[in-house]
């Protein structure tokens, strides 16, 4: 009965409902333009050239700060070095926030009800348009304070393993042992696992691994590997040295755990004893394990 | 067992072996007990370490007087090399020789190889009294320097000296000893080299002085010492810290034995130690390398920044 009512009234007044919709529509579309009209400013050559000054000196103070810090923490004692570049994302972050208040101050009247509409309008716009990009960045913002990693870490994100090189707005740089540099979302705090081997101090264990036959004597092998790792110029002695063995199949595995004074002489470190441990090793007269690839397979099943 | 731990380029050893040499002289020798001293010509040889020590401590012969005695290493560098088989000495010396009680031991070391052997080894757990030697104040290298100082005439006043100092009831000579004890941190061979560093011939600083009319040719030439002010530090490549830290922990090395210590051909350390001694960081006396005892402070604190156990 309703329903009957309601489309008898729809189709005879049709004309004029589509009237009051045209009205209201166009009433908006007037509304809409006297907010826009009352959020921007009025738009002048000066606040034009005075937004390229603000761009610029903002992109230039960002890039000289960036490089003054990473000098600096270079030649400074390195107890401070990653100090001074834990820094940088917030400088980074200083500059950049102080030149988007600035240039909005420039083009739009930021009263309580504009900021408001503002917020609204750009958190819809950037949140179909890009997503991930406000999600790095969001998750780069977070991470400065959460500290997952900083500037100088030796970190593991999915396959990518390498120091920290350097902390953007919407990711991180990590050097490879390769010598390449992967760039990573920040995003990737969400959703990936991520191993940090020294969470800003400098140094961070290194596990080196040693492969001998079961006719070893594992005793004299680990007085060894202590040895090694007390007489390594890398060896910081601050911190415990520790020997692993492990029982194999094919064999025996030893492992030496040790830190280096800087976590960046990793692979020198690495190799250093590995060199010395080996030339001792064949001093003793110790033999490795001699396996075919079919005895591996074997094994490993 | 008694530790004397002095700062490592000091002259600890010489000044231990000295008190030792007036100790076993002297008529007030404690209970007649023999002294016996780890003699040594130069650093042993790194296999050689091990019989060098048992040869002198570990077949000790029965005094008549005494079934006790004291035993005295000077310098206890001189007894162990970072390396694979250097601490073979270090290991016998605790486990065989510091076990015996008959014996009381006196032993001198450097603060950065003292460190080193604590971590590796655990020497404290050993010894009785362990005692780090004092620095040397202003008024204490002012009589130590007096020798030299009543020997020579030597003038302490100097400009800058009079803008550094506070104080304006000491005299100069006072005031230089106390800033050169500042400067050195109270070690006696770096403020031996300081000074030497800073004395020059009055004649000279005359000739730098274009517009001095006075004439002083009929004044005998003194010597004046300049504001004793420590070198700063040259910039240092990733490898040259763990050179000057090696050279710490030993006191001296040979380039062969440097090399051992640090794990490198002696090929890469001839190139390395060239460079260090073209920046005065590092000197050679008869094929023994040492630090430029006026780098010490400097050296010091830059290692300790750069996280060595120093």
């Amino acid at each position: 009965m309703i329903a009957l009512e309601f489309s008898g009234y729809f189709s005879m007044g049709f004309p004029k409902v589509s009237f009051y919709l045209a009205q209201s529509v166009g009433d908006s579309a007037q509304e809409t333009a006297e907010q826009a009209k009352d959020l921007l400013t009025e738009i002048t050559l000066i606040k034009v050239v005075e937004a390229i000054v603000i761009v610029i000196v903002a992109f230039a103070l960002t890039k000289l700060l960036d490089r003054f810090l990473f000098w600096i923490s270079e030649r400074i004692a390195k107890e401070w070095r990653l100090r001074v570049k834990q820094f940088v994302p917030f400088v980074r972050m200083l500059v950049l926030t102080s030149a988007i208040v600035l240039l909005l101050n420039r083009f739009l009247n930021l009263s309580q009800q504009n900021v408001l509409a503002i917020t609204g309008t750009v958190a819809l716009a950037l949140g179909f348009a890009f997503k991930d990009y406000v999600s790095s960045i969001i998750a780069g913002l977070l991470g400065l304070f959460e500290a997952p990693y900083q500037i100088g870490d030796r970190i593991k994100i999915g396959e990518d393993y390498g120091e920290v090189m350097s902390y953007g707005l919407r990711g991180l740089r990590l050097r490879t042992p390769n010598d390449d540099i992967v760039s990573i979302p920040h995003n990737k705090i969400w959703t990936e696992a991520i191993s940090n081997a020294n969470m800003g101090s400098l140094e961070a264990q290194v596990t080196t691994s040693f492969y001998l036959e079961h006719y070893a004597d594992s005793e004299q092998v680990r007085n060894i590997l202590y040895r090694v790792a007390q007489t390594s110029r890398y060896t910081q002695l601050k911190l415990p040295i520790a020997v692993v063995i492990e029982e194999k199949i094919w064999g025996t595995l030893f492992k030496l755990k040790a830190y280096p004074i800087d976590a960046r002489n990793e692979f020198d470190y690495k190799t250093d004893l590995t060199l010395r441990a080996k030339k001792k090793f064949r001093e003793c007269g110790f033999s490795y394990p001699n396996l075919t690839a079919m005895d591996l397979e074997n094994a490993d099943g | 067992m008694w530790i004397i731990v002095g700062a490592s380029i000091s002259d600890s050893p010489m000044i231990i072996a000295d008190f030792i040499q007036d100790l076993a002289d002297s008529s007030y020798q404690y209970k007649k007990l023999p002294i016996q001293s780890f003699q040594y010509g130069s650093r042993p040889e790194n296999d050689k370490l091990r019989q060098c020590l048992q040869k002198q401590f570990g077949n000790r012969l029965p005094s008549p007087d005494s079934d006790r005695a004291i035993a005295v290493i000077p310098c206890l560098e001189n007894c162990f090399l970072r390396s694979m088989n250097g601490l073979e000495a270090i290991d016998y010396l605790r486990d065989s020789l510091l076990t015996d009680t008959s014996i009381f031991w006196i032993i001198g070391v450097g603060q950065v190889g003292w460190q080193y052997l604590q971590a590796i080894s655990a020497l404290e757990s050993y010894s009785d009294h362990v005692t780090h030697l004092e620095k040397l104040s202003g008024d204490q290298l002012s009589q130590w320097f007096e020798a030299v100082t009543n020997e020579i005439d030597i003038g302490f006043q100097s400009s800058a000296l009079r803008s550094e100092s506070s104080e304006n009831d000491l005299n100069w000579r006072t005031q230089y000893f106390k800033f050169l004890s500042k400067e050195s941190k109270g070690v006696d061979s770096v403020a031996v080299q300081l000074f030497l560093e800073t004395l020059q011939i009055r004649e000279e600083i005359d000739k730098e002085k274009e517009n001095e009319e006075s004439s002083e040719d009929d004044q005998p030439p003194i010597l004046q010492a300049k504001l004793p002010i420590n070198p700063s530090l040259p910039s240092l490549g990733g490898e040259d810290v763990y050179f000057l830290y090696s050279l710490l922990l030993h006191r001296t090395l040979t380039e062969l034995q440097l090399a051992q210590s640090v794990g490198l051909s002696l090929l890469d350390v001839k190139d390395k130690i060239q460079a260090l001694r073209k920046l005065r960081l590092v000197e050679q006396q008869d094929n023994l390398l040492r630090l430029n005892p006026a780098y010490y402070p400097a050296v010091y604190s830059r290692l300790d920044g750069d996280n060595f156990l120093v």
